[in-house]
């Protein structure tokens, strides 16, 4: 994986945040535990999300590595987790 | 615009350039008469680039698409027009043949979907056409690999559609009937007798329906295989002189002689 600049984890989780409100996830409700239900996310959402990591900052997301991803905990530690 | 090399293809690619549209004339193997589109766009003032790419190769479909995106800036209209036929009873069809249809006509257009999605859903604004063919439903003797083809390419229409609706983008197909792309000496009367207005239909005709849902007034077609026919279709049963195999112009696509 070839990052383009690497992102702080910091700045990579605040970018995710930023993307699933424009989604149209409610920022009242985000926390660790809400679910990606919850805050209506669905897979076009996270589709674009991948685009968005990619085009920024030259992640590959691996969809498969979403298939236990419940929460946006769950989500914020797979997608961190290319930064390392 | 895959397949924009000749025929019905370079018409399309022709037409929407005339709109303003910077276009690129991907072709498989019309090298020659893929750079002579391109001349002629430029000649009435339009812009265009033609690259050659197999669409069933996804590498070669990225590095297209790379480099229009370089040239031109991001895709917002992806038409799939590339496709081949291989036209056999399916007992003498050989399997290689069958594969190669399939590869081009449906797992082709899969490649440039994937590819071009993403930067039309950032955008908010995406039209994707799909060429299909009316044999999907009325297929005639020997035409298994194609007709299934697109039978293919029509579900994956729809579902790309639902898909990716709420964010801007359409995804329609057309499904022309017997259309005339030059070979007008092989369309023998008797075709455009059985044809209810009595003709075949010209690129041209195509290629309009090709702007229109390329345009932002078609923002609610989403998911439709419209015909383009004449109404042929539209009857009991399509007429097929003596059992014969269609023209080489019916369900057209600008690759038909790709090999």
């Amino acid at each position: 994986m070839e990052l383009k600049t690497p992102p702080s984890a910091e700045k990579m989780g605040a970018r995710i945040l930023e993307a699933l409100v424009e989604f149209g996830a409610d920022p009242e409700m985000m926390s660790p535990e809400a679910t990606l239900e919850d805050l209506e996310i669905d897979s076009l959402d996270m589709f674009e999300l991948a685009q968005i990591l990619h085009q920024e900052y030259g992640i590959e997301v691996n969809p498969d590595d979403f298939e236990d991803v419940k929460t946006l905990g769950d989500a914020q530690q797979v997608l961190l987790g290319y930064l390392k | 615009m895959t397949g924009a090399g000749r025929g019905m293809g370079a018409t399309i690619a022709e037409t929407l350039a005339a709109d303003g549209w910077r276009v690129c004339v991907n072709y498989g193997t019309a090298a020659e008469e893929a750079a002579a589109v391109v001349a002629r766009i430029e000649q009435r003032g339009g812009t265009a680039l033609a690259i050659g790419a197999d669409v069933a190769d996804p590498v070669a479909v990225d590095a297209m698409f790379e480099r229009v995106e370089d040239e031109f800036g991001p895709v917002l209209v992806l038409v799939n027009n590339a496709g081949v036929r291989r036209d056999l009873p399916v007992g003498f069809l050989p399997p290689d043949d069958w594969a190669r249809v399939l590869a081009v006509n449906l797992t082709g257009a899969f490649h440039t979907i994937r590819r071009a999605l993403g930067p039309m859903i950032r955008r908010r604004y995406g039209r994707i056409v799909n060429i299909s063919s009316i044999s999907t439903g009325r297929p005639l003797p020997g035409q298994s690999a194609y007709a299934a083809s697109k039978a293919g390419l029509d579900a994956l229409t729809r579902t790309v559609a639902i898909e990716v609706a709420r964010r801007g983008v359409t995804v329609n197909a057309i499904a022309p009937g017997l259309v005339d792309t030059g070979f007008v000496g092989e369309i023998e009367e008797e075709w455009k007798a059985a044809m209810p207005p009595r003709r075949v239909a010209q690129p041209g005709e195509v290629a309009a329906l090709v702007r229109y849902l390329s345009s932002e007034d078609a923002a609610y077609i989403n998911g439709a295989t419209v015909n383009i026919d004449g109404g042929l279709t539209a009857g009991l049963a399509i007429f097929s002189p003596r059992g014969r195999p269609a023209p080489a112009g019916i369900a057209v696509d600008s690759e038909n002689e790709e090999e």
